[in-house]
């Protein structure tokens, strides 16, 4: 399947019906993002359905917290020919993999620290291996780049 | 019998609405702090060189 970035599916629905003024399942602002890890791909056609990492599975892991109301992001100002380009202002660290050796298919930014809403993804172009005592970091200002265009 | 359209609808210049992104993932074995591993996902573009790649990517 080939691999996809960008809005999930729920996320494409969501923001539609917040910007046509929709109150019935519109999007609801997240008080923090939240970096999570996957074991299969969204994928560019369903943007949907990725299984998510299990703490039975590595007992040290959680989604880990990008920064509250906006401050994990460094939002540029729209330019032309670019358009808006936004990263993650601070590292972001998993644990180090504990338990059970995992697999990276996608990474995910959820609005809760648990269950809530994936709200945007970005795919592995294949799986990667994660051993134990490995940590999966996404460094600051280069580990996670976004353009809304 | 052929309809005639006028003012046909064009398709949306690119890009136009787009939301990408990627990742720069670095695998690193906490003990020794050694990267095991770099990825780049497959929408990461370098911001210096976001222009270029997007204008070959359309």
């Amino acid at each position: 399947m080939a691999a996809g970035s960008g809005l999930t599916a729920a996320a494409d629905a969501s923001l539609t019906r917040t910007i046509a003024g929709v109150t019935s399942g519109a999007y609801s602002t997240p008080a923090n993002n939240y970096v999570a890890c996957y074991t299969t791909q969204f994928t560019a056609a369903a943007k949907a359905g990725a299984t998510e990492w299990l703490a039975a599975s590595d007992t040290a892991y959680a989604r880990q917290a990008m920064g509250a109301t906006g401050t994990g992001w460094t939002i540029a100002a729209y330019a032309s020919g670019v358009g808006v380009v936004w990263n993650n202002t601070n590292t972001i660290t998993q644990p180090a993999v504990t338990g059970t050796a995992q697999t990276l298919f996608a990474i995910g930014f959820c609005d809760a620290l648990t269950v809530g809403n994936i709200n945007f993804f970005s795919d592995l172009a294949s799986s990667a291996p994660v051993g134990l005592g490995v940590q999966v970091i996404l460094t600051a200002s280069t580990g996670v780049v976004f353009t809304t265009y | 019998m052929d309809v005639e359209i006028t003012n046909e609808p064009t398709p949306p210049p690119r890009p136009c609405g787009k939301f990408k992104g990627g990742c720069h993932i670095q695998l690193v074995e906490e003990a020794t702090g050694k990267v095991v591993n770099e990825i780049y996902t497959p929408d990461y573009v370098y911001q210096n060189e976001r222009q270029t790649r997007d204008e070959r990517k359309y």
